[in-house]
């Protein structure tokens, strides 16, 4: 085993019944994530990507398979168990960016660490600070949701997701909703983030946004069909 | 702390934001949680709460039980109370009184007061100390004792101004010099609304069974016997006294309870339950409504639930998270509720008084006191979980990465739909019971209302007179006053007729065993009949119809034979199909009682309550000049407003005798009026609370179907696209309420007509016209939920496909 591993996925399938239909939306998948690492999902829609992530960030349960987390096997937990990891190692960013609109900027990237036990009021306060300082959006932390742009939300969202200090973050197509300019903003966000040391997982349809990624991991069908390095040259296209 | 006060202040907030939302679920709180406390507190106050002494919990009455009929206010024999109290082992203290008039005079003025004659163990019974004096003591009750009286505070304050030396001083009452040697606190009216107390004299064992007198007994029940065996024992030993005595003791048992129960009579548990029952109804579906808003918030919600699902919110905060909600709904609603119901009992409290065909007991005290704020509490927090807990499990229970995944809050619609239909159900079927219960009890009251009672009851004003025993001694002397006050009253310009009853029609009258002439009694098993004294005249100023024979009049003396007018019902149930005429009759409480012959027969006439057990009773009259009274209900007959003749009423009385004063003066009309006073205001009630079910359910249909109607725009915008009629799409919608509608009335509608049964059976109507109530009213909740259907999918449907489409 890598002992840079953060992250394990061993013969992972994820199979959904609905009604009399049997749908195999992961199968076979082996993945390993190291620690610092930056990597892309990419595929076509409907391949499994969204669902991978979903199993990666503990939102659902493999029907088979494996995963080890910081080495810890999760693939099995309890509910309240994985809420409780994915609270602690996890940090979401997701495409329509899923702020609570009736809590403002702070107590929007306060709620993950009201969920938490070790985390006392104040350094609630400061995480907060800090993770808004983080994505320069400080200034707003008393605005609502519906009183920021897109990019602004997505930067909130990226504030929360890093605010409790996760293993890993775990972006769904990140700059989905947003025009060019934003997304470039959340994307060197992004790059700011991976090169300060975290792990970031992104499902993306874009290529240019998993060209900025270290490695791209692309799925068809519901199966890993490639797992390469991003090279410098493409990075720079 | 920082966590859940995050949460507080979240719901808070999420509150403030939907200002109608709010409104409308605490509003509707309010009106359940207020009339289910109004309610408690309003049982409470009659019937469950302790008399205000240090036992009051194990005080109780003993009364008579007569042929099925449960009888208060003195109807046990004074020889079956000896016997009782000689047999028992299941009382600490037993004592009896019996209510009698106190016509007081300081020789000023004569005033009546309600007058409570009781052994001296009464006052050590309710532990309480007079304020000034003392109160009685053996002494006092051994016949030829100095009279002597303790008065209520009332009575020192308003007829003896408060007078400081009012102890040794010597008044006339009831025409005989008695001494007050105590005043009683403020407040202190027992057995029920005593106002001056006298020491009980008679000597059972210097009278006959039938001379004895009837009194109520008051029992301290040791604590180690249950109700259960009081009444056990009780039942034993009048069960021995009714084969021993069969003349006076014919069907008749004794029942122990409360006294708060005693008061309120026959089927007043039967109707307390139904009280209980309906206001628990009112309360679940306030709860089902507010749930159901809050279940379909929570699936308007359904997105930032899964966010929060997502960022690793344990389910115990979800659940409580959405529970504040429900709290602060709850809390406000049950805090606006208390206002209202205290308020209500405020103006309860007010109107009783006119309502009542009594005085109001001195244990009705309509206020919220700290145990009944503390059991609102209760109902608050428990209403606050039930109304909290379904949407927040629902919620916490949801496939958050099926809305995370496809960002639609419909996500949850079947499962969360699933429980709204049986919500909708519910509500349905709890409205049908209470609005049929409500309709059932309108219709049968109205009948009731309009009852015959056999006598030309309007335009009359009567008024009660007890002549004192120490000056009407010689029955001659009672007779000419009652003569010279039936004349006085008929000169009275405006008066059309005068007489005088001992019990007039819509009064109760004694119910006395007897033995018709020819008709076979087995095992001293004796029938009972109704009887009241009539004043020569009267039956005609009554207009009670003759159908045989004659009225009384001058033939009938003291000296002549003895006569009976008796009711149709009385002449066809014991000489059917002949003429009653020349028949005779006698009373068999007493050995040389005479035989009465029956000179006329008049219609059927009501004495008492207008329901199944006394409306049927038989009655006979006798003549007073043979049947000589103290007490007699004096009345006239007016043009206009019998209120206008009050004045004159009492100056005709005050001018044969200033010295007795007439009490109880009501116009006839209202006295029956109140006879059903108490089953009108539970009507009103029952009213009030399908009203509210008819409102909360409406209402609640509406929102629930409205919701699940918005949340399928996308479905209609689809079978439209795909070519489905405007009628179609409007039938398949209208299909969805109806189901549910038809469930729910099929829930309701048999539930409905067993719970009215009890009040059925209790007034005993005498059509089926309430029968219609249970077409009528699934009608009108047809009309109801259909348009609670109508209008939300019209609304679906008057959106362009397109835009339905689009819709999210």
């Amino acid at each position: 085993m890598n002992d840079n591993a953060l992250i394990t996925l061993s013969n992972i399938e994820k199979v959904f019944h609905t009604d009399e239909v049997e749908t195999h939306a992961l199968a076979d998948i082996q993945l390993t994530i190291n620690a610092g690492e930056y990597l892309a999902i990419s595929g076509p829609s409907g391949c499994g990507k969204s669902t991978l992530l979903s199993v990666l960030g503990l939102l659902d349960t493999p029907t088979n398979g494996d995963y080890v987390l910081n080495k810890q096997q999760v693939a099995n937990l309890k509910a309240s168990e994985r809420a409780h990891i994915r609270n602690k190692e996890v940090g979401f960013i997701f495409q329509s960016f899923n702020l609570i609109s009736d809590l403002t900027v702070e107590e929007n990237v306060a709620l993950p660490l009201t969920y938490r036990d070790d985390y006392s009021s104040k350094e609630v306060v400061e995480a907060v600070k800090k993770a808004l300082a983080k994505v320069d959006m400080l200034h707003r932390a008393s605005h609502f949701p519906s009183q920021l742009s897109g990019g602004q939300q997505q930067r909130v969202a990226v504030a929360r997701a890093i605010a409790g200090n996760p293993s890993i973050i775990l972006a769904d197509e990140p700059t989905g909703n947003l025009d060019s300019k934003n997304a470039e903003a959340v994307m060197s966000l992004l790059d700011s983030l991976h090169s300060e040391g975290a792990t970031i997982c992104m499902v993306t349809h874009d290529p240019r946004s998993a060209q900025r990624s270290e490695r791209l991991v692309e799925i068809l069908d519901g199966k890993i069909i490639a797992d390469n390095p991003i090279k410098r040259g493409m990075h720079a296209a | 702390m920082m966590k859940w006060l995050f949460d507080v202040k979240y719901a808070y907030r999420m509150l403030l934001k939907n200002p109608g939302f709010t409104s409308l679920t605490v509003s509707v709180m309010a009106a359940g949680l207020g009339l289910c406390v109004f309610m408690l507190a309003f049982i409470s106050s009659i019937v469950l709460r302790p008399l205000p002494f240090a036992d009051g919990e194990h005080m109780y009455v003993i009364e008579a039980e007569v042929d099925g009929v449960l009888y208060n206010g003195g109807s046990i024999l004074l020889h079956d109370y000896l016997d009782i109290k000689e047999q028992s082992q299941s009382y600490e203290t037993l004592g009896a009184y019996y209510s009698a008039t106190a016509n007081l005079s300081n020789g000023d003025r004569a005033e009546r007061f309600s007058g409570i004659v009781t052994e001296p163990n009464m006052f050590s019974f309710t532990s309480t100390d007079p304020i000034i004096g003392r109160t009685f003591n053996d002494q006092d009750a051994i016949e030829g004792a100095q009279p002597v009286t303790v008065i209520g505070y009332e009575v020192w304050q308003n007829y003896f101004s408060n007078d400081q030396q009012i102890v040794g001083k010597s008044v006339k009452l009831n025409g005989v010099a008695t001494t007050i040697i105590g005043v009683m606190p403020q407040g202190y009216k027992f057995p029920m609304a005593g106002q001056l107390w006298l020491p009980m004299k008679e000597d059972g064992k210097r009278l006959t069974r039938a001379e004895s007198p009837n009194v109520s007994i008051f029992a301290l029940k040791k604590t180690s016997v249950s109700l259960a065996q009081a009444t056990q024992e009780l039942q034993g030993i009048m069960a021995i006294a009714e084969k021993n005595f069969p003349e006076t003791n014919g069907k008749t048992s004794a029942y122990i309870t409360s006294f708060q129960k005693n008061m309120m009579g026959n089927g007043s548990e039967m109707i307390i339950g139904l009280m209980l029952t309906a206001v628990t109804f009112v309360l679940i579906l306030a709860c089902v409504n507010v749930g159901n808003l809050l279940l379909a918030r929570a699936n308007e919600r359904a997105k930032e639930t899964a966010i929060r699902v997502a960022l690793g919110a344990p389910r115990a905060r979800l659940i409580m998270q959405m529970m504040w909600e429900s709290v602060f709904i709850c809390t406000l609603g049950g805090l606006f509720g208390l206002f209202i119901a205290a308020w209500a009992l405020e103006l309860m409290d007010a109107f009783l008084p006119n309502m009542l065909p009594m005085a109001v007991p001195f244990w009705w005290a309509m206020t919220l006191d700290a145990k009944l704020i503390y059991q609102s509490i209760l109902i608050i927090i428990t209403t606050a979980f039930i109304t909290g807990i379904i949407p927040a499990w629902k919620m916490s229970r949801s496939d958050f990465n099926a809305v995370l995944r496809d960002g639609t809050r419909g996500a949850q619609g079947k499962r969360a739909g699933r429980v709204n239909r049986i919500l909708v159900i519910l509500e349905v079927a709890l409205s049908c019971i209470l609005l049929s219960l409500s309709g059932v009890l309108y219709v049968v009251l109205q009948e009731v209302n309009n009852t015959d009672y056999g006598a030309n009851t309007g335009h009359k004003l009567e008024a009660r007179i007890g002549l004192p025993e120490a000056t009407y001694e010689n029955e001659q002397d009672r007779l000419q006053y009652f003569q010279r006050l039936v004349e006085r009253l008929q000169t009275i310009p405006g008066v059309s007729g005068a007489g005088a009853m001992s019990n007039l029609p819509g009064n109760g009258t004694w119910y006395r065993a007897f033995q018709p002439e020819g008709f076979e009694i087995t095992d001293k098993q004796y029938p009972r009949t109704g009887e009241s004294i009539s004043f020569t005249g009267s039956m005609q100023a009554l207009d009670m119809r003759l159908i045989e024979g004659r009225y009384f009049d001058s033939r009938d003396r003291v000296d002549s034979l003895p006569v009976a007018i008796i009711t149709d019902s009385m002449a066809d149930k014991y000489w059917p199909e002949q003429s009653s005429l020349g028949k005779r009759f006698k009373y068999v409480n007493d050995e040389d009682a005479p035989w009465y012959t029956v000179v006329g027969v008049v219609n059927h006439v009501i004495h008492g309550q207008p329901y199944s057990m006394i409306k049927h009773r038989t009655t006979a009259y006798r003549p007073y000049t043979q049947a000589n009274r103290r007490f007699m209900s004096a009345f006239i007959d007016v043009q206009g407003d019998p209120d206008e003749y009050r004045a004159a009423f009492n100056a005709a009385a005050a001018k044969i005798d200033p010295e007795v004063p007439t009490y109880n003066m009501m116009v006839l009309k209202e006295k029956i009026r109140r006879n059903i006073g108490g089953m009108s205001f539970i009507r009103d009630l029952f009213g009030v609370f399908a009203l509210c079910a008819l409102l909360l359910a409406s209402s609640g249909i509406y929102g629930v179907l409205a919701n699940s109607t918005s949340r399928r725009t996308q479905e209609i915008g689809i079978r439209r696209a795909v070519g489905a009629s405007d009628a179609k799409v409007m039938s398949m919608l209208m299909r969805q309420g109806w189901i549910q509608l038809i469930i729910g009335l099929v829930i309701g509608i048999p539930l409905a007509y067993l719970a009215s049964q009890g009040i059925v059976q209790l007034v005993g109507p005498e059509t089926n016209n309430y029968y219609f109530v249970f077409a009528a009213i699934p009608a009108i909740i047809t009309l109801v939920v259909s348009s609670a259907t109508y209008f939300p999918a019209k609304k679906a449907i008057a959106l362009e496909p397109s835009s339905a489409l689009r819709y999210e």
